[in-house]
């Protein structure tokens, strides 16, 4: 096991050193900006350890349902993002065919494509998330 | 041979006089282009003339294929400008500065920036005009002839027997395969785009191609110029029409649907009142779902820039993850359709 600082709290240190003692010192306005980009980058590197696989994997489970395929179960982190990259491509190929154009199938796919761009936005722009499901 | 020197050494063999390049600084902005200020000082003979410029200078890369090269994009702006549209007086297109094309433009004093346009106190003024303003503008790029300006000839436009649409659905497919990322909303989209896909304009027109807030010079008085023409090709006029209203471009300030800054009525009601059609809801939806998943892809796009190791940069990569943002926002248009 590594000595602390944990991973969450470097990137924590790392963040509050660009924000409170970095920016404050910056003045070109394109430095500026850039700084707070890796500000806010970090911030989504720390959301995203924190969720783990869990995501990914109701992201794999949504996807059996969508290709009414079998569940394996899988407990390697790796593995897990292989098979829902190939099932993603899978769907992706299926929908351009035609396949999910229309009636309860359209509906799948849009409820599972809607379920995972909220998944992504929950790691990577929660503010965003909060504003647009109040509108 | 630094910058400064370049651009003296050119712009003295054009005035064949000596000529004075001063306070040159960078800007910021500009994906695809450099852009610097710069004062011009002209000594022939008896006066003494100034000019305070910009200097536009290409850089590698693009945000789409399909982005102008500077001198069509400096073709677009005089033929705008020549048309009455609010834009920066072209002044000189240099083709070549330290081995990359450049333009000037003639200064124009004000904010361009999105977020504090729509809410810095002291432009609560110019928030009122713009949407009427911004309307008469667009009206008058698309009605630019596009045949007397040579603009049909030099821009980009629909592929042969597709509508603008089609060429657009094509073109983010296409972006799709290159890029080899799977992006299931981005295809359910396109599927839904390719089946509701309205009308063709009755004629093509010059569309600028990136007309939001964030592309607009403005001061407490409104709007002073359009800028940021490099996007300009043949198209429909809805596309113009529709992009300024999307999500993105309204800087947080959601609820005003045109630009963060308004509803879309006035911008609308200006664009008729100047001889354009405004699109129906149906219409607007539709190309907002496009203009979404366009917007997408090109965050794709730009953050494939950063990946693929061509050009480094921290800003293209975060955009990377900006992609679901507009995805989310798409699939809620087309669900409102079906509920």
């Amino acid at each position: 096991m590594q000595d602390r600082p944990t991973t969450q709290e470097l990137i924590a240190t790392i963040g509050s050193f660009l924000e409170q003692e970095l920016l404050p010192t910056v003045t070109d306005q394109r430095m500026r900006f850039r700084t707070l980009v890796a500000a806010n980058l970090l911030s989504i590197i720390a959301r995203e350890l924190a969720a783990s696989d869990q995501p990914l994997r109701a992201e794999y489970e949504r996807l059996l349902m969508v290709l009414a395929q079998d569940m394996q179960e899988i407990t390697d982190p790796v593995t897990l993002r292989q098979t829902v990259q190939a099932l993603t491509n899978q769907l992706c190929a299926r929908i351009r065919a035609g396949d999910f154009d229309q009636g309860a199938a359209f509906e799948a796919a849009l409820a599972h494509a809607t379920a995972t761009s909220i998944e992504k936005l929950q790691i990577a722009n929660p503010r965003f998330l909060a504003r647009i499901q109040q509108a | 041979m630094t910058l400064q020197t370049a651009l003296r050494a050119a712009l003295a063999e054009l005035y064949d006089t000596d000529v004075q390049v001063s306070g040159l600084q960078q800007l910021a902005g500009g994906a695809s282009k450099e852009i610097w200020r710069l004062d011009l000082t002209i000594a022939t003979g008896m006066q003494t003339v100034y000019h305070g410029l910009v200097l536009l200078r290409q850089l590698g890369g693009k945000i789409k294929a399909d982005a102008l090269d500077l001198p069509e994009e400096y073709q677009t702006l005089c033929a705008a400008y020549a048309a009455g549209v609010p834009s920066p007086h072209p002044f000189l297109l240099i083709p070549e500065l330290l081995g990359k094309p450049a333009v000037l433009v003639e200064r124009i004093e004000g904010e361009s920036i999105g977020r504090r346009i729509v809410r810095e106190p002291a432009l609560a003024a110019a928030r009122a005009r713009l949407p009427g303003e911004l309307g008469s503008a667009l009206a008058a790029i698309h009605r630019i002839d596009i045949d007397a300006t040579g603009l049909r000839e030099a821009l980009p436009g629909p592929a042969y027997g597709q509508t603008p649409v089609q060429t657009a659905l094509a073109q983010i497919a296409a972006d799709l395969d290159r890029i080899g990322e799977a992006h299931p909303a981005i295809e359910i989209c396109l599927r839904w785009l390719h089946q509701n896909e309205p009308p063709p304009p009755p004629r093509l027109t010059l569309i600028h191609g990136d007309f939001r807030i964030g592309n607009m010079m403005v001061t407490q008085h409104g709007l002073t110029g359009v800028l940021d023409w490099e996007f300009a090709h043949i198209g429909d006029p809805n596309e113009d029409l529709t992009w300024p209203l999307i999500r993105e471009w309204r800087f947080g300030v959601d609820h005003l649907h045109f630009g963060g800054i308004a509803g879309h009525e006035p911008f609308f009601e200006a664009y008729a009142a100047a001889g354009g059609t405004p699109p129906s809801p149906q219409v607007t939806l539709f190309w907002e779902v496009l203009s979404n998943i366009r917007w997408a892809t090109g965050c794709l796009n730009q953050a494939e820039r950063h990946l693929s190791g061509q050009e480094p940069n921290l800003e293209f990569a975060s955009l990377g993850r900006r992609c679901a943002e507009m995805e989310l926002e798409a699939l809620r248009l087309i669900s409102s359709t079906i509920t």
